[in-house]
């Protein structure tokens, strides 16, 4: 466990699951279909149910099957592995630190519908189906949290500056020693986005423990009152630093690198829930500005000959932005088949076609990468039964579900590495293989991964949230480095 | 090249699953005489960039070449599938059987007066065809592009029996009905997208449903409920309602085990005290039984659902990700949300939206299998 919890604690989270589950008994491992469990605490009329509050240790009820969750929130043995690093007690003393606000949903729609009294906007989200006293209150509950952060940055003798989405420059980092990011895990990718040095410590507070799963947040899904205890912690030194490797994208197109997409404004899209990652919608011309300034393309400039077509000149651009989660490279619509040459360590290029391939990083290896791969117990057990025909082992426990939810486990952890592994994870999404598709491996590690675009419609995502056009003819090089990697606190 | 066909061709293909419980054969009983057969020839490129342009046969010969496209092989495509629809029609000429030759606009024109339809080109041409019978009209696929298509859908794949257009005369075909998915929509009547409210559409699958966000990196938010089951909210990349026809496509892509993932959970069996041997031999057998169970015959009178890379955790609660199923009802959450059909009908699914997706004996596509 990263975190220590203390026994007043463990009362409170006790006293939470038992209210969750409505004072009935819950099996260890939670039931395969939903159903049962909706039956076993909801009454028969569709209620929303109160998603736990705190993740639970697996001695307690858990509403997550183990082999999901001990993959997810498995502990890091960072004694074995860092030893150099415990010679020396981190020392982490910011005199200014910047702190970047979720702009809530309540703020945006705000913002979004201006002029607009509180029971106007209840009266328009109402015809949306959403529900403004839900918004109101998430925006209390971040705000909340948000004040509690400020005070005991004062209260340390540290001065703080806050800015929002918009407001976030890069002169705004400048200014900083150190980054807080209050919000969720969206929140923390847009505020690591604007830092490129290694040297500059990102650290995220997540002000919705209920509704966010904070990954990469310092205290993950602990309530406010954590806060004060967290903070005293992490300015006296108990804490190692944990350096995330990053993704550097290299392009080259005919067409050069066009402007990059906000995936999020492209349909006027209003619900930050549907988004990957990024818990905020962006405005387009603020934001799309912004970020190509940050850093202009490094542009080369390359002769290429092609049989029978006249002399193109291609661009190789890199990049504006670092991929801290992922990489996705695919047709731009769901429902369509990509094809693309893969080329992985600078091995000959391989056709492919599948929905899509995404390239992760450690920190990103809990997310998309981890869907896209994890098996059920379903699954494992369909395996096991297998396994056991062709192998003429009876002894094989497919039926046993400790043995199945055990095994879904210890597969389901494997695909999770360090975020400060220097290595890139690729995943095949569907993959199609047939005489002219070989079979390859769907899934691994890579240093370096070339990809070649054969799309109509294809685009390059990162992060889940800047989208680059990647069609017919281009070529995307993927890579770690270690001036790349950002710096952000884990505790003991 | 062929393969440059046209990009609104069909995403994903399946190949026919011979069906386990052979249905009566039809030989036994008599056919209903066929008079008039719809041919659907194949929409080449030359044949889609002369839509596109409007241009003449040798203006668009320019045009074509200042692009740099090879205009011998389009040319010499288009001649071919010309050839082969000419066959057909000589064929049932001789049988006494009375044809017209239809694009795909006018299809749905002449159906109601025709005995049978037969697509000449791919895949695709077939399905297109599909997606306009919604009555008993029997189907039969001939692959005229054996070279960019494999015809999984078509009589006899990449290589047709000569002695088809026999065969169907003397009734000597064997014939089965493909389940199809009935997917019915209605908007919210909260929605101000929409114009007309309780509006209510209905559309056929062949192959498979595609239920979700349009942009593929954008994560899926729906309310979710399996055969009249507890509704519940869910988070994926989009869920996929596959028939037996689209089973060996899509669907099995999306749940095949591969060797690497079985090699893991062997190894696993093996830290557990199992004393199961880890061979390429074993990995690679119990890798094809695992895959080979995936894909179900094509008049399973119930469609398989997978969900999409879906997110568990301690916010969104647990659900079966696979199964079988005969309806599934569908709130949309979604931001920009669609239905896809085969691949190619494209049906908004907006918040509040929703979607029954059911299975009815009576919208089985009647084909033939030989």
């Amino acid at each position: 466990m990263r975190i220590r919890i203390r026994s007043q604690h463990v009362e409170q989270l006790n006293q939470h699951v038992r209210n969750a589950y409505l004072c009935s008994s819950q099996p260890s491992v939670a039931p395969r279909i939903a159903t049962a469990a909706a039956g076993a605490v909801v009454a028969p009329l569709p209620v929303k149910d109160e998603s736990s509050r705190y993740w639970v240790d697996p001695t307690n009820h858990m509403r997550l099957p183990r082999s999901l969750a001990a993959a997810l929130y498995q502990t890091q043995n960072t004694q074995s592995k860092r030893s150099i690093g415990n010679m020396e007690k981190p020392s982490f003393t910011p005199k200014k630190v910047l702190i970047l606000s979720k702009l809530t949903r309540y703020e945006f729609e705000k913002r979004v519908n201006k002029g607009c009294s509180d029971e106007q906007l209840a009266t328009l989200l109402k015809k949306r189906g959403s529900d403004y006293g839900r918004l109101l209150s998430k925006h209390k509950i971040h705000h909340s949290y948000l004040n509690t952060l400020q005070r005991e940055l004062e209260n340390a003798g540290i001065e703080s500056r806050l800015v929002r989405r918009f407001g976030y420059t890069q002169e705004a980092v400048d200014w900083a020693d150190a980054v807080f990011s209050a919000g969720g895990d969206g929140t923390f990718l847009m505020a690591s986005s604007r830092v490129r040095t290694k040297h500059k410590p990102v650290i995220g507070i997540n002000t919705d423990p209920q509704g966010s799963e904070g990954y990469m947040c310092l205290m993950r899904k602990l309530p406010e009152e954590n806060l004060a205890g967290a903070l005293k912690k992490l300015f006296s030194g108990n804490f190692e630093w944990l350096n995330r490797q990053r993704i550097r994208i290299t392009v080259t197109g005919d067409d050069g690198i066009s402007d990059a997409i906000e995936l999020h404004d492209q349909q006027l899209n209003r619900d930050p829930a549907t988004t990957r990652w990024t818990d905020n919608p962006r405005s387009p011309a603020r934001e799309i500005e912004e970020c190509m300034s940050l850093s202009p393309p490094v542009k080369k400039r390359m002769i290429s000959e092609a049989v029978e077509i006249p002399e193109v000149e291609k661009e190789t651009v890199e990049l504006p932005v670092l991929a801290l989660n992922e990489v996705f490279i695919g047709e731009s619509l769901s429902s369509r088949v990509s094809y693309y040459e893969i080329g992985i360590n600078d091995a000959q290029m391989l056709k492919q076609k599948s929905s899509g391939i995404t390239i992760c990083t450690g920190t990103g290896s809990t997310s998309w990468n981890f869907n896209i791969n994890k098996l059920t117990e379903q699954c494992v057990q369909d395996l096991m039964k297998i396994v056991a025909e062709h192998c003429n082992l009876p002894q094989i426990p497919h039926g046993d579900k400790n043995a199945v939810s055990e095994i879904c486990t210890k597969f389901n952890q494997q695909l999770i590495f360090d975020p400060d592994r220097k290595q890139l994870a690729f995943s095949v999404r569907d993959p199609i293989f047939n005489a002219t598709f070989p079979p390859t491996d769907p899934r691994g590690f890579a240093d370096k991964i070339c990809i070649k675009s054969r799309g109509y419609d294809a685009h390059l995502v990162i992060d889940g949230g800047i989208s680059y056009r990647f069609n017919d003819g281009s070529e995307a090089v993927m890579e770690v480095r270690d001036e790349d990697t950002l710096r952000t606190v884990v505790f003991r | 090249m062929a393969a440059l066909a046209i990009s609104h061709c069909v995403s994903h293909v399946a190949r026919p699953v011979s069906p386990v419980t052979q249905g009566k054969p039809s030989g036994s009983r008599q056919q209903p005489a066929i008079r008039f057969a719809l041919i659907l020839r194949k929409s080449t490129r030359w044949q889609w960039e002369k839509e596109q342009t409007g241009l003449s046969d040798a203006d668009l010969k320019k045009h074509l070449s200042s692009k740099g496209t090879k205009v011998q092989e389009l040319l010499e495509n288009e001649k071919k599938q010309v050839n082969a629809v000419q066959e057909i029609v000589s064929e049932l000429g001789k049988a006494g059987i009375s044809t017209k030759v239809v694009t795909r606009e006018q299809l749905a024109q002449y159906l109601p007066e025709a005995d049978l339809v037969i697509s000449a080109g791919g895949d695709g041409t077939f399905l297109a065809a599909a997606s306009v019978v919604n009555d008993n009209t029997p189907i039969i696929g001939i692959n005229t592009d054996p070279i960019g298509s494999e015809g999984h859908l078509c009589v006899g794949g990449k290589n047709p029996p000569r002695d088809l257009i026999e065969r169907l005369v003397s009734g000597n075909l064997k014939w089965v009905q493909r389940t199809r998915i009935r997917v019915t929509v209605k908007e919210s009547r909260n929605s101000i997208f929409s114009l007309k409210r309780s509006e209510k559409s209905t559309n056929l699958a062949l192959n498979e449903v595609f239920i979700g966000e349009d942009e593929a990196a954008k994560v899926s938010t729906y309310n979710i409920s399996i055969d009249d089951s507890q509704t519940v909210k869910q988070k994926s990349s989009g869920l996929i309602v596959s028939t037996g026809t689209g089973s060996t496509s899509w669907y099995l892509g999306m749940n095949r085990i591969d060797e690497n993932a079985t090699t893991s959970v062997l190894e696993a069996l093996q830290s557990l005290g199992v004393d199961v041997p880890i061979t390429r031999n074993l990995v690679e057998k119990v890798v094809n039984s695992v895959n080979e169970k995936i894909p179900f015959e094509p008049d399973h009178p119930s469609f398989a659902f997978s969900i999409r890379e879906p997110i568990f955790n301690a916010t969104y609660k647990r659900t079966a990700t696979r199964g079988f199923a005969r309806k599934i009802k569908l709130e949309s959450r979604c931001t920009n949300g669609y239905l896809v059909l085969d691949g190619s009908t494209k049906i908004p699914f907006p918040r509040g939206a929703v979607a029954t997706i059911e299975v009815n004996p009576n919208d089985a596509l009647k084909t033939v299998i030989v």
